[in-house]
């Protein structure tokens, strides 16, 4: 680990803003596959940028009621997202801001994230808004034990619950595939679909009060606010997939900076994101939403895939 | 010679508290204690005398101006305040009570002797002696119905143990003495006060009447 | 000189209790007079632990001493003593110039001086309690301690659920002190000697018969009053029947005495513990967090769901402590190490952050005048210091990264998790477990602390007090503002806190020097570094970075922010219509309900026959405890007594002559032997 701080942080900003620039493009891709899916065309690829740049030349109305905590709540989350991006191992095998912490400061972001978030919707009086943090904060509930099984799995079968020196161990080790960790990886990318807002927990393009869930949260944002927000989703929604790609597929992660490993590396990365992003798409084109109260069930699932893949991987 | 003089003073002890149960005038009751206090008083000087120890006599002394002296003028005053001076017919009559308190006398000497002797080599009839009185005692307070009668066996209890205590440790710290004594004071005093409060609620002094108190 | 801090600091209280006495009549006098001595007493005894653990050298000394009667009351302040001191002043002394203020609008003023003496009572006999050295000194130190709450508790006895609350308090407390006095003297016949050094130093129980009847009796004892579940059922009643100040120092530093004790026995002081023991701990831990965070989602009172977090906090402190005796009774100390300082940190942070939250309630209780979070809103236009104050405690508790919650919560995730790489089978299995559980619970209390904070501070008033309220005084604020810097401090610099817990755990017995885990500046990392390490301080930056870049969205974007009203869909939003307490609850709690068990009655009442006029929709969680395990207990026995009533037939002529039977029967069968 370099003592050096400034190349640290250099490369903390540049994965950062790299983050920061791919995940609408994610979005965009999982839109026009979706409709792809449905045999529509679907919106531009980059039309989420679009969006974006439109969003954040409207003025923000806020509400009567609300008051600073309203405000800070869009922030607070933007920054958690962008904080645990720093904490992952893209390309190279070393998370930036890996001396900062591991899999437990990750997942401790991401809860910063959400109580912010949850917190400023019920600031504006609105009833939507009450329910929407109510709900999301019981799916966050609910996944973390499974969040933290899956990733305690593949954490203790590496040795450690830092993140860049997992993904260097098992490059090490070369990847062997245990069904333990085919198992972990089914719980995480449940818990990727419930973090994410995406079908069967919940729908991101509805916004019937019935069936909302993330949206009613943030249901009161415009503007700037609002934009800071979808981008923080979408960078939290590519921040899980590049987790699940790193933990449990590391094939083809640069461990030297020799410019051809970094471009397989980052290549590799890509196509894994990909194909991430076309099995949401499946599972999401192939299944409805579940009633509210069936997501506990889902989540029990994920637990139990969770508690089953350490219990295989170790015994 | 020492001896000797020590165990008649514990059987007069023993003897008087035999003529307490045996009859009911409250006065000769009273009288009957301070003479028994007197008594252990001597037995005190005796072991003074046999041991070298001077703070007995100090005990001693003390014994006898508060037990002796105050104690049965105290209550002797406070009979005169009720203005009762018999015992009434107790819950078993005097023959019976007299062979009882011979049965207990015998539970006492008994135990007395599976002890060893006092360690100061004072005779084991003394211990004997004690116990039954402290047993006799507690029966007084069984079966007799006059809170007075009651305070008089409480006190004779007390003497009991008080001979103990000479005998098996030639005397107690003076501290310990000092405090004993003020505390048998303060609980006459009690008690006198007890007195008058139940016989100005019950007119009289029988406290079986207590039993009316309870809920 | 660190011989007399002790005696001087419990000086400070005792003048404190006579100034109250005295300044009776006054009670702005009072009040200050007796609040400064304790503040005295309190920045004395962090002295005194801080030089402790600064230096690692035990501080004895004698308080008193009668060698005619052979009866001395001595004190030692080891290492981990210091820090329950230490842990208790950082509490204590924002709290007591919190008293202050607080006292002088929340109370009448006759009671002020009560108050005065039983404050300086209680912290007297709780300091003595975590620095006494035998028997003796500890259960008087205990027992006055029991009573000065009880007596806090019941401040306000003209109330009647005040007076049961301080009633169960003193009946589940006598029930634990009683199984200490057996537990201590059991321990003691063996050995002969009341002192803790001789008792509580391994060797004398290591060999015992009765060990595992000693570590029941003790951790019964010693889990009434840290609130372990089951033995909890005095807590969520007397906490939040204290005054606010007092709850506040309840919470936060009462519940240590019974951890101090429990970390005293686990730690060594029976010898090495057994695997169960420590099994157990872990179990009753997570039972705690997993009850004491279901319960307090359901509650609607505020003062009551902080109680109920009290319960769930000492739960993970127990969490740490029984991964530490796993570790131990596997001989690996350097695991036991790791889970008795991740306890320790908790139990710090929890006094730092329950008091914040505790001082907070008070100032909002005191200034609309009810804890029911059903009345209250809308208090962060209001109250805004107190808002952002209770905002940052609710951020602390929840276990989120940056504050002290998270760093705790992060140890005894490592504790649990390093106990995976043990041999032995059962512990693989249920530590892992207890990770998971862990990470239940954190999520459960982050939602918990939303409902809380949102309920009260955030939308609209939802009743006139509340729209009425005003924010606290400085004197109010002050402490809470402390106690917050307290937070963000402990969990920026989680690294210099190990630093002293290491040299802590090192003097326990059973232990030697550590390099179990290390910290520095920068952050703290358990014995393998590779395996994890944590450095609050690296990530600031990233946090500040996302910070910028959302400020700077603001510069490009429009620079007008118009106010509007909320859309309520075309009709009126007001109090009425905005998201209840229990409705936030809710999904929890329809997700949990085979814990909850949840009573529902619908009755509705019809005026015309057609067409009902009034609903009615009462839901209810019953506490269970209380129904199917107390309930019961306590009619069995007072069926049981009843049916002894036979012999107490009034007659002091009966008890007498009971006495004289006992007696001659005794004489007799006893003097015959030699």
């Amino acid at each position: 680990m370099t003592t050096n701080p400034l190349p640290v942080a250099l490369f903390a900003v540049a994965q950062a803003t790299g983050f920061l620039l791919l995940a609408p493009l994610l979005r965009g891709l999982i839109k026009k596959m979706k409709a792809a899916f449905q045999l529509r065309q679907g919106p531009r690829l980059l039309q989420p940028y679009s969006d974006l740049a439109k969003l954040l030349g409207k003025e923000p109305v806020r509400s009567t009621t609300a008051s600073w905590v309203f405000v800070a709540g869009p922030r607070v989350y933007f920054a958690s997202a962008i904080a645990a991006t720093t904490l992952l191992p893209t390309i190279f095998a070393a998370a930036p801001l890996e001396a900062a912490g591991g899999i437990l400061l990750l997942v401790g972001l991401l809860a910063l994230g959400r109580f912010a978030l949850a917190t400023a919707a019920l600031d504006t009086g609105s009833p939507f808004g009450g329910m929407g943090a109510s709900r999301e904060m019981t799916v966050g509930a609910l996944a973390e034990p499974a969040l933290m099984l899956a990733l305690f799995t593949a954490g203790l079968s590496a040795g450690s619950l830092n993140l860049g020196e997992l993904v260097r161990r098992t490059a090490e080790r070369g990847t062997s595939i245990h069904p333990g960790e085919i198992l972990a990886a089914a719980a995480l990318f449940i818990v990727l679909l419930a973090e994410a807002g995406r079908v069967p927990v919940d729908n991101p393009a509805t916004h019937l009060e019935l069936t909302m869930i993330h949206e009613a949260m943030v249901l009161e944002y415009s503007g700037a606010d609002l934009a800071l927000v979808e981008w923080a989703s979408a960078v939290k929604e590519l921040a899980f997939m590049t987790l699940l790609a790193g933990l449990f597929f590391p094939i083809g992660v640069a461990t030297s900076l020799a410019p051809e490993a970094l471009a397989i590396s980052a290549l590799a990365l890509l196509a894994k994101v990909f194909a991430l992003a076309l099995m949401v798409v499946l599972v999401e084109s192939t299944n409805a939403k579940l009633r509210f109260f069936r997501v506990p069930e889902l989540m029990a699932v994920a637990l139990g895939l969770g508690f089953l893949a350490l219990a295989m991987r170790f015994f | 010679m020492i001896q000797d003089l020590v165990i008649l003073c514990a059987a007069g002890m023993l003897v008087s508290v035999y003529l307490m149960v045996g009859q009911k005038s409250l006065v000769v009751a009273i009288r009957l204690y301070g003479v028994q206090s007197l008594l252990l008083g001597a037995v005190g000087i005796a072991m003074g005398l046999a041991e070298h120890r001077p703070h007995l006599y100090v005990t001693a002394a003390l014994t006898i101006a508060l037990k002796a002296v105050v104690i049965p003028w105290f209550l002797l005053r406070v009979i005169d305040r009720v203005g009762i001076r018999r015992e009434i017919e107790p819950f078993v009559n005097v023959p019976a009570s007299l062979l009882l308190c011979l049965g207990l006398t015998v539970v006492g000497y008994r135990v007395s002797l599976g002890m060893a002797g006092g360690s100061q080599g004072v005779p084991h009839q003394v211990v004997g002696v004690a116990l039954s009185m402290v047993l006799m005692g507690l029966f007084l307070m069984v079966t007799r119905r006059k809170a007075l009668t009651q305070i008089l066996a409480l006190l004779t209890i007390e003497n009991a143990v008080f001979l103990v205590a000479l005998g098996a440790t030639a005397g107690m710290p003076l501290v310990v003495e000092l405090g004993i004594s003020f505390d048998v004071i303060l609980a006459v005093m009690v008690l006198g006060v007890l007195v008058n409060r139940i016989v100005d609620r019950f007119e009289s002094m029988d406290t079986s009447r207590l039993s009316n108190l309870r809920g | 000189m660190s011989q007399s801090l002790l005696p001087l600091g419990l000086a400070f209280h005792a003048t404190g209790v006579a100034l109250a006495l005295v300044l009776r009549r006054q009670p702005a006098a009072c009040r200050w007079a007796a609040f400064l001595a304790s503040l005295g007493g309190s920045l004395v005894s962090f002295v005194l632990g801080a030089s402790v653990l600064a230096s690692g050298r035990s501080v004895r000394g004698v308080l008193f001493a009668n060698p005619a009667a052979g009866m001395s009351v001595g004190y030692a302040v080891d290492p981990l003593s210091a820090w329950f001191l230490v842990t208790f002043a950082v509490l204590a002394a924002p709290v007591a110039v919190y008293s202050v203020g607080y006292l002088a609008h929340a109370m009448p003023p006759g009671r002020t001086a009560f108050v005065g003496v039983a404050w300086n009572v209680l912290l007297m006999s709780v300091e003595t309690v975590f620095a006494a050295d035998g028997v003796l000194a500890f259960l008087v130190a205990w027992e006055l301690m029991t009573l000065a709450t009880a007596a806090l508790v019941a401040t306000d006895h003209e109330s009647r659920p005040s007076r049961r609350s301080a009633f169960l308090y003193l009946a589940m407390s006598h029930l634990g002190t009683g199984c200490l006095v057996a537990a201590f003297f059991l321990l003691a016949s063996g050995s002969g000697s009341l002192a803790f050094a001789d008792l509580l130093g391994g060797a004398t129980a290591a060999s015992s018969p009765w060990r595992d009847v000693l570590f029941v009796l003790f951790l019964v004892g010693f889990g009434v009053k840290a609130g372990v579940v089951p033995l909890h059922v005095w807590l969520p009643e007397a906490h939040p029947a204290a005054p606010s100040n007092v709850s506040a120092l309840m919470s936060g530093g009462l519940i240590n005495a019974g951890l101090y004790g429990l970390v005293r026995v686990g730690a060594g002081g029976l010898g090495r513990p057994d695997p169960g023991w420590g099994m157990g701990v872990l179990l009753l831990g997570s039972v705690s967090a997993i009850l004491g965070v279901l319960y307090a989602l359901s509650e609607n009172d505020l003062k009551r769901l902080l109680a109920f977090s009290t319960i769930e906090n000492g739960g993970i402190a127990l969490m740490g402590f029984g991964a530490g005796m796993i570790g131990l009774a596997a001989g690996r100390p350097e695991l036991g190490a790791l889970g008795f300082a991740a306890g320790l940190y908790h139990v710090l942070n929890h006094a730092a952050f329950k008091g914040l939250l505790f001082l907070g309630a008070g100032g909002v209780v005191a200034a609309t005048g009810t804890r029911k979070l059903e009345e209250l809103g809308g208090l962060a236009h209001r109250m805004p210091r107190t808002a952002g104050l209770f905002l940052l405690g609710s951020a602390a508790i929840a276990g989120l990264p940056l504050l002290n919650g998270f760093a705790s919560e992060w140890l005894v995730f490592q504790a649990l998790l390093r106990g995976f790489f043990s041999a032995e089978r059962l512990t693989r299995i249920v530590l892992p477990l207890g990770g998971a559980l862990l990470a239940l619970t954190s999520a459960l209390a982050a939602a918990c602390f939303v409902k809380a904070f949102a309920m009260t501070f955030l939308a609209r008033p939802r009743s006139r007090a509340a729209s009425e309220a005003t924010e606290s005084k400085a004197l109010l604020l002050a402490p809470q503002a402390f106690l917050a810097a307290a937070c963000v401090g402990l969990g920026l610099f989680p690294g210099l806190v190990v630093r002293v817990l290491a040299g802590v755990a090192a003097s326990l017995p059973g232990f030697g020097p550590q390099d179990a885990f290390s910290g520095g500046l920068a952050g703290m990392t358990i014995g393998i570094p590779a395996f994890d390490h944590l450095s609050p301080l690296v990530i600031v930056p990233a946090v500040l970075f996302g910070l910028g870049l959302a400020a700077a969205s603001g510069l490009v974007s429009a620079r007008a922010r118009r106010r509007a009203p909320a859309w309520g869909c075309g009709g009126e939003l007001s109090a009425e219509t905005e998201y209840t307490a229990t409705a936030f609850a809710k999904p929890l709690v329809m997700v949990f309900r085979g814990i909850y068990r949840p009573t529902r009655e619908v009755s509705r009442f019809e005026s015309v026959r057609y067409f009902t006029s009034e609903v009615r929709y009462r839901s209810q969680i019953d506490a269970p405890f209380e129904l199917h395990v107390y309930g019961p207990a306590t009619r069995a026995v007072l069926a049981a007594a009843g049916q002894l009533r036979v012999i107490q037939a009034g007659s002091l002529h009966a008890y007498l002559a009971y006495v004289l039977v006992l007696g001659v029967i005794l004489l007799w069968w006893l003097g015959g032997l030699p």
